[in-house]
C-alpha cells in the first residue's frame, strides 16, 4: 500500500465503501465529492500502523459493522481498526494535526552504534539546519531551516542487521517536516553512509496538541 | 518467483511504483491449477488495465477450475532499465512468477505499433524472440485481438493466433493444453490437437511463396490438420457468454477508471474504412435484462465512481431508451456517474447527456470524418451537415461551449475541397455559436479539430487501396493547420505522418516484415505509439537492412485478383461484398445500415446473423 499516492488512496477508500455499502455523504453543488478526509496525507513510500479518516455518513450504521464490513472489502494492507462516532463535532483532523512520529530504519552497512548516536547528537546540536526544497510550482529552490520542526530525533534500537530511530516532527498546516526530508538531510549532514535503498519509514503516530501536550489523535474522541 | 522483498528494494525508484506489485482489489491467486496462462498485454499498465477485453479474459480464464491466468504489462523505461540492470525477468503481476515458467503466454494485439513491445516483452523473459529458437521447455506464445486478423508480420514470433473472440476458446485450448501436457507428447502434437479448434491459425503449418513482382502467390499448407481458411471464432450469443461479475480495480489512475458493460458487438452501419464493423460481424446484442444484472454486480464489486456502456455504436442497441433510463436512476442511487461514450448525438441522447452530464459540461465529440457530403458518401459515414448542426446547436442551448471534432485526411479521392470543408464545418458552428448565444451568455467557445491519416486495413473495403504518400499528407496538414489557426475560438492537432505511415507497412504486411520487426528493436525500437519514443530513423535503418521496400505495403494500389496476406484468414464478410463496396465508393453510392434491409455482407453465410434473420423470416 506504501506505494500508493494520497489521491489514489482516498479513491480506494471512495470504493471499499461502495462495495461495503456503507454510504457515505456527498457534498452538494457543482462536482458532487464524498465527505471523507485523511487527517494527514502520507508520502509514497512510506508505510503507517496509525492513519485516522473523518467521513460523513448517510445513514447511521454500528461502529463494530462497519468495521467487519470495510475489513471485508479493503485490500490487503489496509486494515480499519478502531472507528469511533463523533458526537460533537471538533475541529477537523486535518487542522487538528500538529505532530507526527515516525519510525526510520536502514542497514547498519559498517555504521558503529556510538558513531551514529554522536552523529544525531551533532545533528541536533546545530542552531540551524538548511535544506534546499525545490518548488513544485515554480520550479525554482527555496532554502528552509528544519531545525524548529524536529522535536524529537534519536535511536531506539540497533542490532546486528539494522539501526532504528525515531523522529516526532511538526506535521500539519502549522509547519510540517517530511520525514524523507529529514533522513536525507541527516545523512548529508553526518556523512554517513546509510544505504539509500535499506532505509524504510514507518509512520508510528499523528498528535494533535493539549494544553501544549502532544497527545495521540485516536485519544480525540475516545470517551 | 521473483521475491516482492527484493523488488522493494527497487520499486522506490520507479515512477508509479503500483505498477509492479499486483494486489489489486478482484485480481486472482490461484494456488492449485493444472494450466498457467499470462495475459500480455504490449503497452504500460495503466492502458492495458484500461482495456475492456482483458478484463472479460481474465475473468473467464479464471472462473475455470484447473485454469490459472495472470497478466504482464509492458514495464516503462525506468523499470526496464533497472530489470535488465539486476537481471530481474519479466514477472506476473498475480505471483511474480517469471513469464519463462508459464505455460502459455498470450498477448492482445490492439494496434500495430504495439509490435516492438511483444518482442521487447519476450527479451526480457528470456524467452527467445523467434518461435524455430525456443525450446519444447520455453512457453506457447499466443496472440489475439484485431490485429491478429493480418497476423503474417508476425508470424515468426507467435506459436499460435486466435482469430475472433476469445471469452470460450481460451479455455478450450487451455484445456487441450493441460491434457497434452500429462501426454508427454511434443509442441508439434498440441499444435496440431488445437489446429482443429476454430479461430486457431498456427503459421508453422503453412508455407507462402511470392511471384516475381514480389506480391503474394500462394499460402500452402504443410500438413493436412491444418484449414484451408481459418475461420474465426465468435460468441454467438451474449447474454449467453461469459461476462465478468467483477473487475480488477487498480490502485492507481489509469486511462479509464471506471466498470464497462458491453452492450452490443459489430455495428451495422458499415463505414468503409472501419475494420471494427466487418470483423465484429454480425451484430449481437446483449439483453436489457442481462445488461443491468451485470452493471448491479459491476457496482457491488468493484466500488467504482463510473460505470460506462461501450459499443462501437451504443443507440443501436434496440432496447436503448429505457436501458440508460433505468440505469441513469440506479447511478444516482449509488451516487456514481453513467458514460456513455459513442452516443449518436440525436435528440433522445441529448436528453441523457443533459442530465447525466449537468454537472460536467466537458467536452462533446463529433466524428463527421470527413468535411463534405461527397466525401462522407465515399467512405459510407452516414452522418450530414444538417445532423452535425442540429446536434451542436442543441449542445451550444444546453450550455456547452466545448466542441470537439475527428476527421481523416488521406481518404480516397479527397481533395483539397474536402479539406475546406472541414474549415467550413468549423466557420459555420461559430456562427451558429453566435446565433444560439447572446453576448453575456458567450462563455469560451473552443472548437477542436483533430485529424488523423487514414491507414487502410485488412478486412475493410478499403484493403485494396494505397496510403496517401507522407509528404501529401504533411501538406494537407499544414493547408489545414494554416487555415485553421486563422480561426478565433478553433484550436487543431493531427496525428505524427511517420508514426500513421508504419501503422501501414505493419497493417498490411506479409510475412516478409518479420525480420525488419526484429531488426527494428534490435535497433532500440520500442512503444512505438508514444510520440516520446517513436524513432522512425530506426525503422528506416530496419527496412534498409533486411531490403524490404515498406512503400510496396503501404502506398500501392492492389488488384482486387491479388492474392492478399490475408486472405486465408476468414472474418465472415465475403470478399465479393468488399469489392462491391470498393466499387461502390469511387462512384460516391452510399449502402445503408443494414438493419433497414440486407445489404449482403456475407456473414449470414457463416454465421447466424440475426439482423438479417429479422428481416428475412
Ligand atoms: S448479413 Fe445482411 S443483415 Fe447481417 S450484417 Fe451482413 S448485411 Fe447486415
Amino acid at each position: 500500500m506504501k506505494y500508493i499516492s494520497h489521491l489514489d488512496l482516498m479513491s480506494v477508500f471512495q470504493r471499499a465503501f461502495r462495495r461495503a455499502a456503507v454510504k457515505i455523504a456527498y457534498s452538494q453543488g457543482f462536482s458532487p465529492h464524498p465527505k471523507l478526509s485523511m487527517a494527514h496525507p502520507l508520502s509514497v513510500g512510506i508505510s503507517s500502523i496509525s492513519e485516522y479518516m473523518e467521513i460523513d455518513m448517510e445513514e447511521g450504521i454500528p461502529e463494530k459493522e462497519i468495521i467487519s464490513r470495510l475489513n471485508e472489502v479493503l485490500p490487503l494492507g489496509i486494515r480499519i481498526m478502531e472507528c469511533h462516532k463523533i458526537l460533537e463535532k471538533k475541529k477537523s483532523l486535518p487542522a487538528l494535526v500538529a505532530y507526527g512520529s515516525y519510525e526510520v530504519s536502514f542497514n547498519r552497512n559498517g555504521i558503529q552504534e556510538h558513531q551514529l548516536i554522536n552523529r544525531i547528537s551533532d545533528f541536533l546540536s546545530k542552531d540551524r539546519i538548511i535544506v534546499t526544497k525545490k518548488q513544485v510550482k515554480s520550479s525554482s529552490v527555496k532554502e528552509i531551516d528544519i531545525r524548529p520542526l524536529i522535536d524529537e530525533f534519536k535511536m531506539i534500537h540497533s542490532d546486528n542487521e539494522a539501526f532504528k530511530i525515531m523522529a516526532t516532527v511538526k506535521t500539519g498546516s502549522n509547519g510540517n517536516l517530511n520525514p524523507e526530508l529529514l533522513i536525507q538531510s541527516f545523512i548529508k549532514e553526518s556523512k554517513l553512509e546509510i544505504k539509500q535503498n535499506s532505509i524504510k519509514i514507518i509512520r508510528i503516530e499523528l498528535y494533535f496538541l493539549k494544553d501544549h501536550k502532544q497527545v495521540p489523535l485516536n485519544q480525540l474522541y475516545k470517551v | 518467483m521473483v521475491e516482492l522483498d527484493y523488488l522493494e528494494k527497487y520499486l522506490p525508484q520507479v515512477e508509479k511504483p503500483a505498477r509492479y506489485i499486483g494486489g489489486e482489489i478482484n485480481s486472482i491467486v490461484k494456488k492449485e491449477f493444472q494450466g498457467r496462462f499470462i495475459f500480455a498485454f504490449p503497452d504500460i499498465y495503466e492502458i492495458g488495465m484500461s482495456h475492456l477485453g482483458m478484463q472479460i479474459l481474465y475473468h473467464a480464464l479464471n472462473h475455470e477450475e484447473g485454469i490459472f491466468c495472470e497478466r504482464v504489462f509492458a514495464p516503462a523505461h525506468d523499470m526496464e532499465a533497472i530489470m535488465r540492470k539486476n537481471n530481474i525477468p519479466l514477472f506476473s503481476l498475480e505471483t511474480k512468477t517469471p513469464l519463462k515458467e508459464a505455460d502459455i503466454i498470450g498477448f492482445t494485439l490492439q494496434y500495430e505499433l504495439s509490435y516492438s513491445n511483444v518482442i521487447n516483452m519476450l527479451d526480457l523473459s528470456g524467452i527467445p524472440v523467434l518461435k524455430d529458437e525456443r525450446r519444447e521447455r520455453d512457453p506457447l506464445i499466443c496472440a489475439g485481438g484485431p490485429c491478429a486478423y493480418n497476423p503474417e508480420p508476425l508470424s515468426d514470433i507467435i506459436d499460435f493466433f486466435i482469430i475472433g473472440e476469445g471469452e470460450s476458446v481460451n479455455i478450450e485450448i487451455m484445456r487441450k493444453y493441460i491434457q497434452w501436457k500429462n501426454s508427454g507428447k511434443t509442441k508439434f502434437e498440441f499444435l496440431e490437437l488445437i489446429s482443429e479448434i476454430k479461430g486457431v491459425y498456427i503459421p508453422s503449418f503453412y508455407n507462402e511463396q511470392y511471384n516475381l513482382d514480389m506480391t503474394l502467390r500462394n499460402m500452402d499448407k504443410l500438413y493436412a490438420c491444418a484449414p484451408d481458411k481459418v475461420t474465426k471464432q465468435i460468441e454467438p450469443d451474449l447474454d449467453a457468454a461469459f461476462y465478468p461479475d467483477k473487475f480488477i480495480v487498480p490502485f492507481i489512475d489509469i486511462v479509464h477508471n471506471r466498470a464497462m458493460v458491453e452492450v452490443l458487438r459489430g455495428c451495422t452501419r458499415g463505414c468503409r474504412f472501419c475494420q471494427a464493423g466487418m470483423i465484429y460481424r454480425p451484430v449481437r446484442e446483449r439483453s436489457v435484462e442481462k445488461i443491468k444484472e451485470i452493471t448491479d454486480q459491476l457496482i457491488r464489486n468493484t466500488g467504482y465512481e463510473e460505470m460506462s456502456l461501450l459499443s462501437l455504436s451504443t443507440s443501436d442497441h434496440s432496447g436503448i431508451e429505457p436501458l440508460v433510463s433505468s440505469l441513469m436512476k440506479k447511478c444516482k442511487e449509488e451516487s456514481i456517474s453513467l458514460s456513455l461514450p459513442s452516443l449518436r448525438l440525436d435528440s433522445f441522447s441529448f436528453k441523457v447527456l443533459d442530465e447525466i452530464q449537468s454537472v460536467k459540461k466537458s467536452g462533446l465529440t463529433f466524428a463527421p470524418e470527413a468535411g463534405t457530403q461527397r466525401l462522407r458518401d465515399v467512405i459510407n459515414k452516414n452522418i450530414t451537415e444538417d445532423d452535425i448542426f442540429f446536434a451542436v446547436e442543441n449542445a451550444f442551448k444546453l450550455g456547452w461551449s466545448n466542441i470537439k471534432f475527428y476527421f481523416m485526411i488521406g481518404l480516397p479521392t479527397e481533395t483539397y475541397e474536402d479539406l475546406d470543408g472541414i474549415i467550413d464545418i468549423a466557420e459555420k458552428i461559430i456562427h451558429i455559436y453566435y446565433q444560439v448565444r447572446d453576448k453575456k451568455n458567450r462563455r469560451k467557445l473552443s472548437i477542436n479539430i483533430s485529424t488523423s491519416n487514414f491507414v487502410p486495413k485488412p478486412h475493410t473495403a478499403f484493403q485494396w487501396f494505397p496510403m496517401d504518400d507522407m509528404n501529401v499528407l504533411s501538406e494537407k496538414q499544414k493547408y489545414l493547420s494554416e487555415r485553421l489557426k486563422k480561426i478565433k475560438h478553433v484550436s487543431f492537432n493531427y496525428h505524427d505522418v511517420q508514426t500513421s505511415f508504419l501503422e501501414a507497412v505493419l497493417a498490411r504486411g506479409d510475412r516478409r516484415i518479420g525480420k525488419t520487426l526484429i531488426k527494428a528493436w534490435e535497433n532500440g525500437s520500442k512503444f512505438d505509439g508514444w510520440r516520446e519514443f517513436f524513432d522512425f530513423d530506426k525503422w528506416q535503418d530496419a527496412f534498409n537492412e533486411t531490403g524490404i521496400d515498406p512503400y510496396f505495403y503501404s502506398n500501392r494500389k492492389r488488384d482486387y485478383k491479388e492474392l492478399l496476406p490475408w486472405d486465408h484468414i476468414d472474418a465472415g464478410v465475403s470478399k465479393e461484398f468488399l469489392i462491391s463496396e470498393n466499387e461502390k465508393a469511387f462512384k460516391e453510392k452510399v449502402t445503408a445500415d443494414c438493419r433497414k434491409g440486407c445489404t449482403n455482407c456475407g456473414i449470414n453465410q457463416s454465421f447466424n446473423c440475426k439482423v438479417y434473420g429479422d428481416k428475412n423470416v
